[in-house]
Parts: structure tokens; C-alpha cells; sequence
């Protein structure tokens, strides 16, 4: 899987290309933004009750591949 | 506002672990290899590569406070224009001393704390990245102490991000206009493709601490580091002795706070090179718990703002 400078640095750009190249990465930025929002929320909250109970959360049963 | 004393840190039981525990990050790291073999990337990928610890980091994004996570967006939208179009007439370089300097004047003019320049070496490039620059600017910027006396807090976390935005606007920049000078030029900053602490040793910008960390005599260890890749001819400075050494090895100061112990009092060999070293597998998960930790770089005494230059000349002295 490309990294993410190579998969959003460009060298000497034509304009289509980095048009292209903000609509994937806003695109990208904007999928990270829902995902805090949401599933973020599942995340935060049982990490939350798993400090206060004392009993540990496993990463796999909230982080899937 | 004094600093933080050792026990006021969040405790080292951690509320989560892994079912099925990832590979180990030392040995990804190569503890022990006598070898020398190029570094893989395990833990803060940006996210468009998958990593063996990538579900810790997930798990370390998706727990940031909100303020947190969208400055790092914002700064990934800013990384966009790390790169970019070189301008057709190339200006000829004579003097490469000279080049280096006004380079470095003009990384000042955009905001940088202090700048060196070395060569690209293996040692700098992750496993199967190699973007092909022979040249590396390397650009220091200061954290505020005041903010960063908060560590573990939400506050010293945002410290950081200001800093990341700050650098990665100073490095944008400045690879902005080496290419307009007709030269290949890209910026890096935050998570990247390279290792900027060995390209900053060989900068002379400073050392390796006991706590894995650069530190520099100016801002000891409270600082991030970003660096621009060019193809523009440059000198290179030479890497520095600062006696970082003669410090680490008698002083405890990160060893006994690190609430996980995870600093160890010796060098120890890792691919090929003997070195003050972390354990990641500790590190990590009370990195991740603490969202960002930073107490190692925060308990240093070489960041005492204003310290390291006093503390340099000491012990070189007492040599």
C-alpha cells in the first residue's frame, strides 16, 4: 500500500492532476472526519467504561481490519 | 508554571490489550540485529499504509480529543503542497557554502528555530522508500515549555499539533522556493516516508538521548523536526558533539519517570549500530493511553528553556 506521500505528493503537477489529487485527499480527510464522529464515538466510549470498570478492552473487539 | 515532578503521571495499567498481541516492535525494529538493514515504519503511518501496530494507532486517533485530530487533518491538507511544479530556468550554483547559508536564512525568514543540511543516507530511508534526493534540510521548531510542562494532557497534545502546523508550513515554504530556483524539492513533516532524527544528527543539529529523542542545545529535546528533500547542491554541515553522552549516562531522569520503563540506562545494539534505544512495545500502548505521552522530552533537563548551551560547555569542559 502506497504511503501517503506517495500517494498525494506530486512533482511538476499538470492542473487536472491536482485537481484530482485534492478531491482524493479531501476525500480522504473527510472519511477520517466521519469516522472520529462515529465510530470514534463507539471507540471513546468503551475505552471510557473500561477505565471505570477496570476491566480492559480488547483492541481487535472495537478495531477491525 | 513549574514543572511537572515525577509521579504525577497517569498510571502505567493500561485499560486495553491486544487479544492477539502484534509482532513485536523491537524486533520489527531490529534490537539486537548486528546488522545493518533499512528501518520499517510500525506506528504513525498517516494512514495510507498498513502497519503491523496499525490498530493501535487507530485505536490512538479515533481516542484524540476533537481539537487534536482536526488540526492533524488540517495539517495533512496543508501537506499537500509539499510538492509541486520546479521552475523550467534553473539557477546555477557556484558556491555550495554560500547556497547552504542563504537556504538556511531563508528557512529562519520562514519561521524555523535552527536549520542544518546533510547528505541522504540509508539510515534516513524507510524499507522500499527512496524518493531519490541526495540533499536534506533539516528544520527544528521549538514547543512552548509553558504548554508543554502539561504533558499528559490534552493541552501539551494541542502544543504539538501547533508546532506540526507551524514547521509544516515553515518546510512548505521553503521547498516552494528552491523550486522556484529550478530545483527538485520536497517538503516532509509530521508522519513521512523518512527518519528525520538520523538525518538531524548528521545535520549537527544535536544528539540521540537515552529517551530515543533528538536533543538539541537550543531547545533540548521539546521540539518537532521536519526536513526538505532537495536535489539543489548544497555543503553539509558536520554532526556535532554536544557531550549528550556524558549527561545520559549518569542521569535517570527519563529512566525513573517513564511510568512504563520502557528507557533503558544502556545503549544496545539495533541494526547494526549501538545506540540509546526505547522499547517500543512498552512505549507504544502508554504512548497511545496518554494520547501522545511526551514526559520523557518534558523531564529532560536539557530542555530547561534556556539550559543546554550551559549545560554543553560544562561537561565538554569537565572531558
Amino acid at each position: 500500500m502506497a504511503s501517503f506521500e506517495e500517494e498525494f505528493y506530486l512533482e511538476n503537477p499538470t492542473r487536472w492532476q491536482v485537481v484530482q489529487r485534492d478531491m482524493r485527499l479531501l476525500w480522504l480527510l473527510a472519511r477520517y472526519a466521519v469516522m472520529w464522529l462515529t465510530r470514534g464515538v463507539i471507540v471513546r466510549k468503551a475505552y471510557r467504561r473500561a477505565r471505570l470498570s477496570g476491566e480492559p478492552l480488547e483492541i481487535e473487539a472495537i478495531i477491525e481490519d | 508554571m513549574s514543572r511537572r515532578v515525577s509521579g504525577d503521571f497517569p498510571s502505567p495499567e493500561l485499560p486495553f490489550h491486544y487479544r492477539e498481541q502484534p509482532r513485536s516492535g523491537n524486533d520489527i525494529n531490529g534490537l539486537g540485529q548486528s546488522d545493518f538493514s533499512p528501518a520499517v515504519q510500525i506506528f504513525h503511518g498517516s494512514g495510507a499504509r498498513e502497519l503491523e501496530w496499525r490498530k493501535l494507532e487507530l485505536f490512538f486517533a479515533l481516542i484524540n480529543p476533537f481539537k487534536v485530530y482536526w488540526l492533524n487533518l488540517v495539517n495533512r491538507w496543508m501537506l499537500r503542497k509539499a510538492d509541486g511544479a520546479v521552475a523550467k530556468k534553473q539557477q546555477t550554483v557556484d558556491d555550495t557554502a554560500e547556497m547552504a547559508e542563504a537556504i538556511k536564512r531563508r528557512a529562519i525568514d520562514f519561521g524555523a528555530g535552527t536549520v542544518g543540511i546533510a547528505p541522504v543516507t540509508e539510515k534516513a530511508l524507510y524499507q522500499g522508500h527512496d524518493p531519490g534526493y541526495p540533499n536534506a534540510i533539516v528544520v527544528l521548531m521549538p514547543m512552548s515549555s509553558e504548554e508543554m510542562a502539561f504533558v499528559t494532557s490534552d493541552r501539551a497534545g494541542a502544543e504539538t499539533m501547533r508546532a506540526y502546523m507551524e514547521i509544516t508550513r515553515t518546510v512548505i515554504k521553503l521547498a516552494e522556493h528552491i523550486r522556484s530556483l529550478g530545483w527538485r524539492a520536497r517538503a516532509y513533516a509530521e508522519a513521512a516516508d523518512i527518519l528525520h532524527i538520523p538525518l538531524a544528527i548528521d545535520a549537527g543539529l544535536g544528539q540521540l538521548g537515552k529517551h530515543g529523542s533528538l536533543i538539541c542545545k537550543e531547545f533540548g529535546s521539546s521540539m518537532r523536526i521536519a526536513t526538505v528533500l532537495t536535489d539543489l547542491p548544497l555543503s553539509h554541515d558536520e554532526p556535532v558533539d554536544i557531550a549528550v553522552d556524558d549527561l545520559c549516562i549518569g542521569c535517570r531522569r527519563c529512566t525513573l519517570d517513564c511510568p512504563v520503563d520502557a528507557i533503558a540506562d544502556q545503549k544496545q545494539m539495533v541494526r547494526g549500530e549501538e545506540k540509546w534505544y526505547v522499547d517500543f512495545d512498552k512505549c507504544a500502548p502508554y504512548f497511545t493511553h496518554t494520547v501522545g505521552c511526551g514526559i520523557c522530552i518534558e523531564v529532560c533537563p536539557w530542555t530547561i528553556p534556556g539550559k543546554g548551551p550551559l549545560l554543553s560547555e560544562k561537561l565538554l569542559s569537565k572531558r
